[in-house]
Order: structure tokens, then C-alpha cells, then sequence
């Protein structure tokens, strides 16, 4: 006798049954990892504390943070073959609010060693434009239209104490000025990684003298305020930025 | 059943049918009538509302929320309801009153809010004491100096009401009034409460006036620096500033929420919208008209130790702006009034 057609049906009908209501999504497997970012603020070698004005740059100003919000987007891992996997997403900071200061992107990344870590600090031109976040706190990032439009990249807000006589407030606000894209391809030092198992967590830490020098000392006697629509600062800023942000370990 | 086949068959239909959960329901005797959704609809550009879970929109619910939000029956006398310090016409706010006057004459200490768009928003009064428009509902009941009831006194002569036991049981299904069913019903009037077709809405930027577009300038530049707070469809940052007003009294506004010296003197940003109808301005009601407050920001900033970074200039009074300028950003801001928000009977006195 023979029993495959009686198999088959039974088969058959095992599947119609399962398939009929199950939609588990399909396990992405052990080929992928999971990133995770963790992200503190130092200036210098001190922890930030908000309010107190007691930090001093390179040009002398002391100063204190109030205000540290700012986008992080498009991570990218760079494989040793020269080939690239980019991550489409973008991550708001706020240095006030710790559910901020940690970091899953949407999407897993392939195994692989990778020699190093970028990611664009702001938002890229495609995604800087108006009413690309609907809400708050993102929306609230807005860069209005009359000065360029899109979204601030950064806002980093204080006081110092000008002539060691005067308090004056300072806003260290970078975004697309007048049209023009001023964010920041940042290429992380000693971020090789190797990704396997599950997870990986990458402490990321931003020092917010950087803003303040190398290559350029930047002087909130010149650029204290209203620097939105000033090109010299942003320049100055996209420059100084490019290394504020270190690695301080990845496991 | 002797072929082994059909068995199977049989078998695996039942199990399909089951799995599925395709069984037809047992009869329902007679339903209930349960509230009918209300989906609200969110202007162009607007951001999603926020809208607890345990309070959805319904059509009964809003309609008792209107009902209460106009009925003096909250108050000790019978004599002040919600919207006798949130008139419609103003915006929903005392009709020139720096500080609104409760049902033992006893004037308050703070000026009334405007009550627009509020379903945007994740923190209420001037210092932002209570997260949701549901905890803050409850609270101008039971304030001392304004309606001065107790919730059960409240509740008891709703339940001893004609109309109200029906109104509720349509909109939460019980026969059980209660006072987090009064404040939801409340705040669910408040969220349709809706303000998003002002002139700058309708015709936009190319649409306004010469002076207005001038003046859109100034608010959405540093020179006038307007946006950093009252910036998105908004027109508020929903946040806590120290704009740099004089100390005038020993309210510190959103210190006195957090306890921390670093907010002290804070208080909630408004909208700007319909601003040419809320006067007067400031928490305290101290600027009675548009240029006074224009003049503020222009020269008459004080520094203190909690004032917002965000303020320009300070060491001179502000930023600065020559009288053409005031008047430019005086005719930008009224192109934010929205009279179909005002006139909107959804809104009015049921």
C-alpha cells in the first residue's frame, strides 16, 4: 500500500491549520547584533552638571550648561573590505533626560569585524527638512524656514561670565544656516569592533570643550548669541566638532 | 467511522476552525448602548495628541464634559463654573483680569490660562503641578479661592442631579458618578477644544500683510527671537522659562514644583495663538496690551540667576527692536488670532 498521497494530506492539513493564524515573525537568526549606545558629557575630565558655572574653555570663558539637546543619525560600520553598513535612524539627546542617554538603533547589524564607527551628528540633508519629526521633543528641534528650515542639530545653552564682571547667557545653536549643511560626518577613534553573539554596547562619551577648540578657539565674547544665521560660527562649530565625541570602551 | 482518511479530515477541519477562533458567539440577550468613539482630527502639521489610554474620546463623554465645564454646579454656592474664568471669546481666559475672583470674592494669585490645544500638552497650570488634564480638572473644585467645594459635595449634587446620573452612565457605562469620571469628562471637552485656522494657517506666509511678513521675519529670526519658545504649529515649547521678568512677588512658578534652585521663577510657556485675545500677559497679568510685552523683551529683560539662556542681550534690556519693528511683530502675531476657534459653537455654552 501506498501511503505518501495519505502522508501528503496529513501534511497538508497540519500546515493549513498552523499557517492559518500564525504570523510569528521570523527570527533574524545569530548573524545579527544588536547595538546599543551608551551616552555620557564630560568637559574635559569633569562629569557635567547642568547650571553651575564652573567650567572654562580655551579661550577663558567660564561657563555653565543648561540647555545639551542634539540628533545623532546614521550610524555607519565600515568593514574591513571596504564595505559600508549604514544605519537609517536618528536618535535625539537630551543631556537632562537619562532615557535619552541610551541608544538602540532600529536595526541589528550583521557579524563582521569592522574597523571603525561613523555617524553623522545632526541630521543629513534629506532628513533636515520641515515637518520630517511630527512630535515633540524632536519637533521642538525646529529650524525655522526664514533661516534655512529643518531642525537644529545642536542647542547648547548657558551662562558665562564675561570680563569676570558680567553674566551673560550663551546659545551654541548648530543647524543648516541659511541653507547650507552644516553637519557633521563624525568618524569615532578606536572603534574597531568586532560583532558577534548578541549584543554590543559602545560607551560614547562627548567632551563639550571640544565645541570650544580644535582647530578654532571659540570665544563667547564673539559667537556668544545669535549665531543661527552666523556662517563664521558654523563653521568654526563644524570644525571644532568633529572629535567631541570618544569611545570610552565597547563590550 | 472506518476510512482513516475522513477521520483525519475531520479532525483537522475542527482543529482549523478552532484555531481560528471562527465558532459563531453565543447569542447576546440585549446590548447595552456603549459611548460612541469620537476620533478627533488633527490640524495639518499638528503632532500627535496625547490621549490616555484610560480616557478614551467618546461622543456622550464630550458632551458631559461641556455640559460640567459651563455648569456652576461644581462650585459651594452654585455660583462659578469652569468657564467663568475661561471665556471662549478671550480664548478661554478672564476677561482682563490679571487674577480671577472665586465665589468668596477672594482674588487668585495667578493669571487664567488659556485653554486651547491643550491636548498637546503634558503639563498644566503655570507651573506645571499637574501632568494631565484630568488631575488638573480636579482641582480649581476644590481650590479654596476659587470654586471652594469638597469633590464629595461636588459629586453628591451631580448624583442627585435630574440629567447628570444618564449623562454619565452614556458615557462610562455606570450609574456611579465619581469624580475622576467628572474630570474626564472634563478633559475630554478640552482636547476637541482645538485652535488651527488662524490667517497665517489659511493663506501663510505669501498671504499676509507687508507689515505681518516683516514681522514673521523678526519672530523667526534672532533678532526677534520669538521661535525658540513659541516655535511649531503650536506656537509654544510646552516648557518652563525664566523670561527675565522683575521679581515682583515670591511666587517662583515651576521651583516651587521641582525644588530645585535652577527653576526658580520659571513658568509654562503659552501659545501665542489667539494672543491678541488673552490679555493681560505673564503668569501675573502685569502687561495689559501687546506692545508692553513686545517692550519687555525689547529693553526691559532683568537678569537673575534663572533667567533662560534664551534671552538675548540682557546687559542692555533685550534686543533691541525700533518701534517699526514692534509694530511689524505686533500685526505678525494677530494674524494668529483665529476667530473660527472663538466663534466655534462646539465650544459655547451647551
Amino acid at each position: 500500500m501506498n501511503l505518501f498521497p495519505k502522508f501528503f494530506i496529513v501534511s497538508l492539513l497540519f500546515a493549513v491549520a498552523f499557517w492559518g493564524c500564525d504570523n510569528t515573525p521570523v527570527d533574524p537568526g545569530d548573524d545579527f547584533v544588536q547595538l546599543q549606545f551608551n551616552i555620557s558629557h564630560q568637559v574635559d575630565d569633569q562629569e557635567l552638571v547642568f547650571d553651575d558655572i564652573k567650567y572654562t574653555n580655551e579661550a577663558g570663558n567660564t561657563y555653565s550648561v543648561v540647555t545639551l539637546k542634539y540628533f545623532i543619525s546614521d550610524i555607519t560600520l565600515h568593514n574591513s573590505d571596504g564595505t559600508e553598513y549604514m544605519i537609517d535612524d536618528e536618535h535625539y539627546v537630551d543631556a537632562t533626560d537619562p532615557t535619552t542617554l541610551t541608544y538602540s538603533p532600529g536595526d541589528s547589524i550583521p557579524n563582521g569585524d569592522y574597523t571603525h564607527v561613523s555617524f553623522i551628528f545632526g541630521l543629513n540633508a534629506t532628513k533636515n527638512v520641515n515637518g520630517y519629526f511630527v512630535n515633540p521633543p524632536e519637533s521642538f528641534m525646529e529650524w525655522p524656514p526664514a533661516m534655512g528650515q529643518g531642525y537644529h542639530y545642536m542647542k547648547l545653552e548657558g551662562k558665562y561670565d564675561s570680563a569676570g564682571v558680567v553674566t551673560k547667557n550663551y546659545n551654541t545653536h548648530t543647524g543648516p544656516s541659511m541653507g547650507n549643511q552644516y553637519f557633521i560626518e563624525m568618524t569615532l577613534p578606536s572603534s574597531s569592533i568586532k560583532a558577534e553573539g548578541t549584543n554590543l554596547t559602545v560607551d560614547l562619551m562627548m567632551n563639550i570643550n571640544n565645541w570650544y577648540s580644535g582647530p578654532n578657539s571659540y570665544d563667547f565674547n564673539t559667537y556668544g548669541q545669535a549665531i543661527m544665521g552666523n556662517q563664521a560660527a558654523q563653521k568654526v562649530l563644524q570644525e571644532n566638532g568633529a572629535d567631541v565625541f570618544s569611545v570610552t570602551e565597547i563590550r | 467511522m472506518k476510512n482513516p482518511l475522513l477521520y483525519l479530515l475531520s479532525l483537522f477541519t475542527t482543529l482549523f476552525l478552532y484555531q481560528c477562533n471562527r465558532a459563531p458567539e453565543p447569542p447576546i440577550p440585549e446590548p447595552e448602548p456603549t459611548p460612541t468613539p469620537y476620533v478627533i482630527e488633527i490640524p495639518q502639521g499638528f503632532p500627535d495628541m496625547i490621549i490616555p489610554d484610560n480616557n478614551p474620546m467618546t461622543e456622550e463623554g464630550i458632551a458631559l464634559g461641556r455640559k460640567l465645564f459651563y455648569d456652576p454646579i461644581l462650585s459651594a454656592d452654585n455660583t462659578q463654573s469652569c468657564g467663568s474664568c475661561h471665556a471662549q471669546e478671550h480664548g478661554f481666559t478672564d476677561n482682563l483680569k490679571a487674577f480671577s475672583v472665586g465665589i468668596d470674592g477672594i482674588e487668585g494669585t495667578r493669571n487664567s490660562m488659556p485653554i486651547f490645544n491643550a491636548g498637546w500638552s503634558a503639563s498644566f497650570f503655570w507651573d506645571g503641578r499637574e501632568p494631565t488634564l484630568e488631575a488638573q480638572a480636579l482641582k480649581p473644585v476644590t481650590n479654596p479661592i476659587e470654586m471652594h467645594n469638597t469633590w464629595p459635595a461636588a459629586v453628591a449634587s451631580l448624583q442627585a442631579h435630574p440629567e447628570y446620573p444618564d449623562l454619565f452612565k452614556a458615557a462610562f457605562e455606570t450609574d456611579t458618578i465619581t469624580k475622576d469620571l467628572a474630570a474626564k469628562a472634563i478633559a475630554q471637552f478640552e482636547r476637541t477644544i482645538i485652535s488651527a485656522n488662524s490667517l497665517y494657517d489659511q493663506v501663510g506666509l505669501d498671504g499676509l500683510s507687508p507689515a505681518a511678513k516683516r514681522g514673521f521675519d523678526i519672530f523667526y529670526t534672532e533678532r526677534g527671537d520669538c521661535f525658540h519658545c513659541h516655535g511649531t504649529k503650536l506656537f509654544t515649547d510646552n516648557d518652563f522659562h525664566n523670561n527675565g521678568l522683575e521679581v515682583l512677588s515670591p511666587d517662583i512658578g515651576y521651583g516651587e514644583i521641582t525644588g530645585l534652585d535652577s527653576d526658580f521663577f520659571k513658568f509654562k510657556t503659552p501659545s501665542l495663538r489667539n494672543i491678541e485675545f488673552t490679555a493681560p500677559y505673564m503668569h501675573d497679568g502685569r502687561f495689559q496690551t501687546l506692545e508692553e510685552v513686545i517692550n519687555h523683551y525689547s529693553e526691559g529683560l532683568v537678569f537673575s540667576q534663572t533667567i533662560d539662556p534664551l534671552m538675548k542681550n540682557v546687559g542692555q534690556g533685550g534686543v533691541q527692536l525700533t518701534a517699526d519693528e514692534k509694530q511689524d511683530l505686533i500685526a505678525f502675531l494677530k494674524a494668529l488670532s483665529d476667530t473660527s476657534f472663538t466663534n466655534n459653537p462646539n465650544y459655547s455654552q451647551p
